[in-house]
């Protein structure tokens, strides 16, 4: 379950002894955000049922590890009649969130449907000071044939900035019990341990478009392209310069003592692009056949870099040139220094 | 989507249109028909009395689709005269069972779904992981 009331951390699941990562999490066949990010996925009012298959998983499923089984959402149908939805929360930790989806209904006589929906969320951190935000966008669009066969497009945009939560040490929650000192992100920004500089940013679209086609003498043929892709970082506080101890990477000037820190874990590009391809012929109700293929292709760009704390205090420095990530070692950052830093690219499969 | 992996795309749960099924329609006997309502009143006692009859529909909303002919009378009993159509119709209901955290599983393999009832009835903040924490899983 997911730690904060406001649904924007993502959680964890512990299933037979395995955790999420020995399971297969899915949104309509395609693999999804781990269970941490599982709220970037989509939004709950689109959620059509979620299912979960403990133990072994189909072979058909793409994915590689799911010795913990599959948990697999479906998401919205769209409306056969035009019209929408809206609904709005308010609730603990300042809590407000909206949610809008209009529905196109059946387009003409075309048997195509679609739906497009909206969602902003605003919340307090519920541990210690910071604010949450996230926007949501799902789409999906749908066509139907008399015969059964049936092709389906879900894309989902989210965009999430939430405070990273400290669970304390024992040093930290006994000096919280006995001076009332808390363990949770500050609130002032001259202190590195601010809440801006414990931030989680994460910029995703996600793509899935099953075709099922009904062939005849009881063959069917499915494709199913996924595509996802995301950009991010978290934030931690660096500690606070001493002397000499950082240079800025162009210009190479000294960093002033006493300047806070932030160290980022910045995941430049996740992308995950693939596709299952498969022909099954039903023997009977009990017995398939299937014959497929599976291709998938993913590239993660990571980077380690050190920044100095976000200058201006109040000001988020992601809408500054500061956080223009595209070469997050080399440094063209006025104000960045970068010291240890690594870089890696791994196409797999 | 594997049809052995998740319930077939068309399966029950399916929101293409088609005749309700479980759809029935009796054309009872007047005497019966017009003494049930007498003593039940209402629609609401409709569903009640034709419950018990087709046990298919047990949780049917139902209608009565009166002959136009029929006196619209509130209590008391009543004479029959002319016939009476009485239809019940089921929609998801049992393969949705338990406010959407029962569902009626048919595949060949342990499955355990919460669909779109139990959802609806959750904060809209909620994720999937929120949603599946008390499966028995």
């Amino acid at each position: 379950m997911t730690p904060d009331s406001s649904g924007m951390e993502g959680g964890q699941i512990q299933s037979r002894g395995l955790t999420d990562l020995d399971m297969a999490l899915m949104v309509d066949g395609a693999p999804a955000a781990a269970a941490k990010y599982m709220s970037e996925d989509i939004d709950s009012e689109n959620l059509e049922e979620v299912s979960v298959t403990p133990g072994s998983a189909a072979r058909d499923l793409p994915v590689m590890s799911a010795a913990g089984g599959v948990m697999n959402s479906r998401t919205h149908r769209a409306a056969e009649k035009a019209g929408g939805m809206v609904d709005f929360s308010y609730g603990t930790n300042n809590l407000s969130r909206e949610f809008i989806r209009l529905e196109s209904g059946e387009i003409g006589k075309s048997g195509v449907k679609s739906y497009f929906s909206f969602s902003n969320a605003h919340a307090r951190s519920w541990m210690g000071a910071g604010i949450n935000q996230r926007k949501h966008i799902d789409f999906g669009l749908q066509k139907d044939w008399q015969n059964g066969s049936n092709a389906r497009l879900f894309l989902s945009w989210n965009s999430a900035d939430f405070t990273i939560d400290n669970y304390p040490t024992a040093q930290e929650f006994f000096e919280y019990k006995h001076t009332g000192n808390g363990y949770g992100r500050s609130a002032d920004p001259k202190n590195v341990n601010y809440w801006k500089n414990n931030n989680d940013h994460w910029n995703q679209i996600f793509l899935t478009a099953p075709i099922h086609i009904v062939l005849p003498k009881k063959f069917n043929f499915d494709l199913q392209p996924y595509f996802s892709m995301g950009q991010g970082w978290d934030a931690s506080p660096g500690g606070v310069a001493t002397e000499g101890q950082y240079t800025h990477n162009s210009g190479g000037a000294a960093v002033p003592a006493g300047t806070n820190m932030t160290s980022f874990f910045l995941e430049n590009e996740a992308r995950q692009v693939g596709a299952v391809a498969k022909l099954s012929y039903e023997i009977d109700s009990h017995n398939h056949l299937t014959l497929g293929y599976w291709y998938e292709n993913n590239q993660t760009i990571q980077a380690t870099p050190k920044a100095l704390r976000w200058i201006t205090g109040p000001q988020p420095a992601r809408t500054g040139q500061n956080m223009r990530w595209a070469a997050p070692c080399t440094g063209r950052m006025p104000g960045m220094s970068c010291i240890p830093c690594s870089s890696r690219t791994s196409p797999a499969t | 989507m594997p049809s052995h992996c998740f319930p077939p795309r068309l399966s029950a749960t399916s929101p293409v249109r088609r005749p309700p099924r479980f759809f029935l329609t009796s054309l009872a006997g007047a005497v019966s028909a017009w003494a049930m309502l007498a003593y039940a009143q209402a629609a609401t006692a409709t569903s009640h009395s034709s419950t018990a009859h087709h046990r298919a529909s047990k949780t049917a909303p139902a209608r009565t689709v009166q002959p136009h002919s029929a006196p619209r009378r509130a209590t008391g009993p009543m004479l029959a005269h002319g016939e009476e159509e009485i239809s019940v119709a089921s929609r998801r209901q049992a393969l949705n069972g338990g406010g959407g955290m029962m569902r009626q599983e048919t595949a060949p393999h342990a499955v355990q779904t919460v669909t779109k009832a139990y959802i609806a009835m959750r904060s809209p903040t909620s994720t999937a992981l929120d949603l599946v924490k008390n499966l028995p899983t």
